[in-house]
């Protein structure tokens, strides 16, 4: 070790303590009457504020929910055995906030945005409310900018908008979190130098993992990691372990950090994995502040709780610097059943749904949306024009193919047109399958949905769709390279383009070889 | 701890008689009596607050003891809650009286913690200093606490004046633990 002279030590510490000023602390205080479950009823505190944070000793934090006649019932966001009868609360003055800046990206936090990740404390220098009122008419404008996700079928059929709200429902292990997952790894492309050239502007990506396991969040954090996609991306975690007032929270934590960039002109996605834990969370907390329970058990603001924040969500006008916040909230169903309490309001709050099915998951159809239910209210305004062009017979050809699909085993009895129908159907089935991790920039999927459509794949055998796939793009990639650059550059579909796309896929496949 | 709703309906009406009869110092001087001897036996609470025992007991008892030492208003008022089967909340009921009697008249009750006990030049240039912030006349209520180490904390209401030593060390602490210049 160099040696270090007293005098050095000296001035370290009085440059450490320099910021230091001695006055006497005033605060307001209350005392703990009851404390359990998370949940801690105050006496004193008289001027509390609603939503505002409380300080418990042992820095435990809380936050004040229930103001009644006599005491303050709180609920605490740290260990509430560190908490007893008896102990001195204390006034922050500022409501449930949290801190923002772009230092928060790849990192990941609590919803406090204490780090997790033991790199190292996070300055920032904003602080900005939890929960804040959604934007009004007059600061929107009508969404226009497409959020691609990289998955053929959602960007085909189901496009999002920069600014929308899309739900992601499906049971369990039917890949929502995969979407979701992919969605964040295909907004690299908006961060590069290139997409800059092309006038796509970045998103920042914030993942909010709520009553998740901690091994499911790492993984997620280690797979954004492996695909670079952590520069751009925050991921909030209140996991399982976590207390329900912060599983409560996390969402919205998720939502101010967005809504940060969003204020600034930037664009940021924002997913919420999932909101029926979170709804559990407030029940399990509302039950215990003595809310009346109400359908199901949860608390008559349940609904409130999901649209105040999925209304956050927003397109800013040009004025405002055009800045958006996009949500993709995740629902999980039980058994399928969409008619329950929590995905029927998710459902009418948002601007339309991806299904999930797990029966296409076992049937081997990845990503396994259904299509046929599956909707997007807004996003079609956002499509680039070359995918709206292909992706209007992919639509239509799919729907017919579904009315038939029970038909299929009757096989060979069936007339020319319907068979025709079938084969189409099932080759676009195919190549609407995708592997995960793997998003696939928009050109290509035009390309793919071109030749899908364009009937090139109907002599190819299922099996070889994802082969003739393959081979066909990296040959438009190799001979025809101008194809994706127009498509990339002009966002359409050219006459010259299709022309040149006929020459391609006439020319592929007749050096293509079919499988034995 | 939170303040029983009877007790406080008892309290004004005890509070507004006294102010009538134009006898708030005789009054509270007889709930200083019963208070301080309150304080001193927890028996005398237990037995009022005992709903086993009879009102006639409860009623002798009080006679017998406090008769003598306060004024006859106070003590029709005290048989009265006995009669109305109310005398468990004697005590809250007194306490409360305090309360208002002490905002009714502009006076602040303090509770000063300090590390060594005060000497009153000492306690002096503090009590002006706080009548002077809060416009209102300042009543202490001392006790010491060598954990202070230093310096003072005053309790007034729901605020907490915390001048101590040892906070300003927890302060200090904090500070270098997280905010400020960093090191390297």
């Amino acid at each position: 070790m160099v040696d270090l002279k007293p005098d050095e030590i000296t001035a370290i510490i009085r440059k450490q303590i320099s910021g230091y000023q001695n006055e006497v602390d005033v605060y307001d205080f209350g005392t703990v009457l009851q404390v359990g479950d998370g949940i801690a009823r105050v006496y004193g505190l008289s001027k509390v504020m609603a939503s505002e944070l409380v300080e418990f000793p042992n820095d435990v934090f809380g936050m004040v929910l229930n103001l009644e006649e006599d005491s303050v019932g709180c609920v605490l966001f740290g260990d509430s055995s560190l908490v007893k009868e008896g102990d001195q609360v204390k006034r922050t003055g500022r409501v449930a906030s949290m801190p923002v800046g772009n230092a928060m990206l790849g990192r990941v936090i609590t919803p406090l945005g204490t780090p997790l990740d033991g790199k190292g404390p996070i300055h920032t220098d904003q602080f900005l409310p939890m929960e804040r009122k959604a934007l009004g008419v007059i600061q929107r404008q009508p969404v226009k900018e497409p959020l691609q996700t990289g998955i053929g079928a959602i960007d085909a059929m189901i496009p999002i908008g920069r600014g929308q709200r899309e739900l992601i429902i499906g049971d369990r292990q039917t890949g929502k979190t995969a979407v979701a997952v992919d969605a964040i790894i295909n907004q690299k492309f908006t961060h590069t130098a290139e997409a800059a050239q092309l006038g796509v502007n970045p998103v920042f990506c914030i993942y909010v993992a709520i009553g998740q396991k901690n091994s499911t969040v790492a993984q997620v954090v280690a797979k954004l990691q492996e695909n670079g996609a952590m520069e751009y991306s925050t991921v909030i975690a209140a996991s399982a372990s976590d207390p329900a007032p912060l599983q409560f929270i996390a969402p919205y934590a998720g939502a101010t950090l967005g809504e940060f960039f969003r204020d600034n002109g930037k664009h940021a996605l924002v997913i919420y994995d999932d909101l029926s834990k979170q709804a559990v969370a407030y029940r399990e907390l509302s039950l215990l502040l003595r809310r009346p329970p109400g359908r199901e058990a949860y608390p008559g603001d349940v609904f409130y709780l999901h649209s105040r924040l999925l209304e956050r969500a927003s397109k800013l006008s040009d004025e405002l610097g055009g800045g958006s916040l996009t949500a993709l909230p995740v629902i999980e169903t039980q058994q399928g059943d969409v008619s329950a309490y929590i995905p029927t309001n998710v459902i009418s709050i948002t601007d339309g749904q991806i299904y999930l099915e797990s029966n296409l998951f076992n049937a081997g159809v990845r990503p396994a949306i259904n299509v046929g239910i599956s909707v997007s209210r807004v996003g079609g305004n956002a499509q680039i024009k070359a995918m709206k062009k292909v992706a209007g017979s992919l639509k239509l050809d799919l729907a017919q193919y579904r009315e038939l699909e029970a038909f299929a085993k009757f096989g060979s009895d069936l007339d020319a047109s319907t068979k025709k129908i079938l084969t189409r159907g099932s080759r676009l089935v195919e190549l609407l399958k995708q592997g995960q991790y793997v998003p696939v920039p928009i050109e290509r999927q035009v390309v793919s949905i071109y030749i899908g459509t364009n009937g090139y794949l109907d002599e190819i055998p299922v099996v070889d769709v994802k082969r003739f796939e393959k081979d066909f793009l990296e040959f438009v990639e190799v001979k025809y390279f101008e194809i994706f650059k127009s498509i990339k550059e002009t966002k359409e579909l050219k006459e010259n383009t299709v022309t040149l796309l006929k020459q391609a896929g006439a020319e592929f496949t007749k050096t293509f070889k079919k499988s034995v | 701890m939170a303040v029983n709703k009877v007790a406080v309906k008892y309290a004004k009406s005890l509070l507004d008689f006294a102010e009538e009869r134009e006898a708030l110092p005789t009054f509270s001087k007889d709930v200083d009596v019963v208070l301080n001897v309150f304080a001193q036996t927890d028996e005398l609470k237990r037995f009022f607050k005992n709903p086993i025992i009879k009102e006639k007991d409860k009623a002798a008892v009080f006679t017998s003891l406090f008769k003598e030492r306060v004024s006859n208003e106070f003590f029709e008022f005290v048989s009265l809650m006995i009669r109305k089967g109310r005398e468990n909340v004697l005590e809250e009921v007194l306490l409360s009286f305090v309360g208002f009697k002490n905002e009714a008249l502009g006076i602040v009750p303090i509770a000063l913690t300090t590390s060594y006990p005060l000497s009153s030049q000492e306690l002096e240039p503090i009590k002006t200093a706080f009548e002077k912030i809060l416009n209102k006349k300042v009543v202490f209520t001392l006790s010491v606490d060598e954990r202070l180490i230093g310096g003072f904390v005053a309790k007034c209401g729901d605020q907490i004046y915390d001048a101590s030593l040892q906070h300003q060390l927890a302060l200090i602490k904090n500070q270098l633990r997280v905010g400020g210049p960093s090191l390297n």
